[in-house]
């Protein structure tokens, strides 16, 4: 019994080895759901991340290499694309849609406004390839990378190759996103007991759950799921949403529900960025809601919110900025490595 | 306690013969003799010509046609004996590519005695890999078959010029794929075969391009009920001839 006992003990150990080293974990915040994606099956790697991180600032992944994922993903702006209603991209071609705020991306089943990936790690194949994006192939990326100075070592330090492959560069890239996890506002303060809501903003919350929590939905302040909130559609854009990967009409005008965390800093709002503040928001929820068949139910009928209240719902998005998260120096463009 | 203890060592000794018979049973298809099958697939439109990319074929004195690019996934390889599943690929994934020779022969590695009458093989990818994450090899990015605007492989990719398209290029461009009822496009092929030193997999165009219809159809992107009709056709062209 005590040689069985022996060799299980024998065989932990030397599965801990394999374990240890690189290997990094991602810690779900407390009361938070577990993250969609596999991290069991797909262990971050330190190393990985890194080069991810330095990848994510490198305009080497656009066409002519002036365009950087971070270019409509800053960081200091929860990592959208700030000032502008539809991002701009290489050669200043203007896109169709706002670049959406990147956080929280493992909870995330699907990616893009319409849901049209279904990975974080084939997501940076979309603005790669789209053409007043970066308007570059993933073919030419990794050709460009296997002769860069920077990159193989790097590559041979995150995947044990010097040979870059396609799967190892949206991998890497893939990575970076995950860690970018929003966890620590005052919203998140309070609901670890560690401080209080101001009046107003306990007013802002009470509003916030009565009326936006349905879609909006704590602690990630989205449930994923693809809505028409009631926009008129702009006729220059003639976007429709999900229904152009669905091919369902209930899809019809439908987007997906934005989280609201770092919303202070993450304006334009919707899709197409439209909505320059957050007052303009509310007052489309409150008076500007377009029916039409595919309109969500939840907005049937208008939110009535006074002007205090208005104020107050304000005060409590607010709550939601996590200055840690906007000024994490591990999710700043990484000098180290591009100018070194 | 004495009897938890026992429980305990019970079903420790449990798992370790369990993983005993495992190591025993994969020793014993390790020490198995095996041989190498050669899997030769032959698109082709005449069945005399010997090319089939940048080579003009006539259907009658006014029609004809050119491929330019034919790519296809092949993937779930399995021999069958009597309808049972006798043998079957592991990591069974492969890009044919007519413009590259080497890729129209997979070889097969399979048991020397092994008795089979069917082979069976998806034409495409199916769901759960397209939605597996990133992945490499044959199913790379780098390859050029998969979406960049939406995810999911392109299963079959088929390009080519022919007057009977109505446009001033005459361009036909079939990129059919889509993982997502309702348009589901992977196709599984079953053809019976004889056990011989190799086996060889027609692919008649001919018959595809006549009920596709160019005419009418020239141009199919994305997941849509086309792609689900041509991706059906298309599996229906694969024959042991």
């Amino acid at each position: 019994m005590k040689k069985s006992i022996t060799f299980v003990i024998l065989l932990s150990t030397i599965a801990i080895a394999f374990k240890s080293g690189e290997q990094t974990s991602m810690k779900v915040p407390s009361g938070w759901p577990k993250p969609n994606y596999d991290f069991a099956k797909h262990p971050l790697k330190r190393s990985t991340i890194e080069l991810g991180r330095a990848l994510f600032y490198d305009p080497i992944l656009s066409r002519n290499n002036t365009i950087s994922c971070a270019s409509c993903h800053s960081p200091y702006n929860a990592f959208t694309h700030v000032d502008h209603a539809l991002s701009h991209g290489i050669e200043d071609k203007i896109g169709t849609r706002n670049s959406p705020a990147l956080m929280n991306l493992a909870w995330n089943k699907l990616f893009m406004w319409d849901g049209a990936v279904n990975n974080i790690e084939v997501q940076a194949l979309a603005p790669m390839h789209n053409k007043v994006e970066m308007d570059e192939t993933i073919e030419h990326v990794v050709t460009k990378l296997q002769a860069s100075k920077i990159y193989p070592p790097l590559f041979r330090k995150a995947f044990g190759d010097s040979v870059i492959t396609g799967e190892n560069t949206l991998k890497a890239i893939g990575q970076f996103m995950l860690t970018l996890v929003s966890a620590n506002a005052k919203y998140d303060s309070v609901m670890r007991h560690q401080s209080k809501f101001t009046m107003q903003e306990e007013n802002g919350y009470r509003l916030f759950k009565m009326h936006c929590v349905v879609c909006h939905t704590e602690p990630l302040f989205t449930n994923h799921s693809f809505e028409n909130n009631g926009l008129s559609v702009d006729t220059a854009l003639n976007d429709y949403g999900r229904i152009r990967i669905s091919h369902h009409y209930n899809d019809s005008l439908k987007f997906k529900v934005p989280t609201l965390r770092n919303i202070e800093y993450s304006y334009p709002y919707m899709h197409d960025g439209r909505f320059k503040t957050l007052s303009a928001v509310l007052k489309h929820y409150t008076s500007g809601v377009q029916k039409s068949k595919t309109l969500s139910p939840k907005l049937e009928q208008p939110i009535v919110l006074s002007a205090n209240e208005q104020v107050d719902l304000t005060t409590f998005l607010l709550t939601l900025s996590d200055k840690s998260f906007l000024f994490n120096p591990n999710f700043v463009y990484p000098k180290h490595i591009l100018l070194p | 306690m004495e009897g938890l203890d026992n429980e305990k060592e019970n079903s420790l000794m449990r798992l370790l013969l369990i993983l005993f018979i495992f190591l025993w049973g994969e020793a014993q298809l390790v020490a198995q003799p095996t041989k190498v099958i050669p899997l030769r697939f032959k698109p082709y439109f005449e069945s005399n010509s010997s090319t089939l990319l940048n080579t003009t074929f006539h259907f009658n004195s006014a029609d004809s046609i050119h491929f330019e690019t034919l790519r296809f996934y092949i993937s779930g390889i399995e021999l069958q004996n009597q309808s049972k599943t006798v043998w079957k690929e592991k990591n069974s994934f492969h890009l044919v590519d007519a413009a590259q020779e080497n890729s129209l022969t997979l070889l097969l590695t399979i048991p020397k005695k092994l008795e089979y009458n069917t082979i069976l093989f998806h034409l495409g990818i199916d769901s759960n890999t397209n939605t597996a994450g990133v992945l490499g090899g044959d199913l790379d990015p780098t390859k050029g078959m998969y979406w960049t605007w939406q995810s999911g492989y392109i299963n079959v990719k088929l390009e080519g010029k022919s007057n009977l398209v109505n446009t001033t290029s005459h361009a036909f461009e079939f990129h059919l794929g889509g993982y997502l009822n309702p348009f589901q496009t992977l196709q599984t092929i079953t053809i019976p075969c004889i056990q011989k030193e190799e086996l060889t997999l027609s692919i008649d165009l001919k018959q595809f391009i006549e009920l596709a219809n160019l005419t009418g159809t020239h141009q199919v992107m994305s997941p849509n009920e086309e792609a689900v009709k041509l991706s059906k056709l298309f599996a229906n062209c694969f024959s042991g001839k």
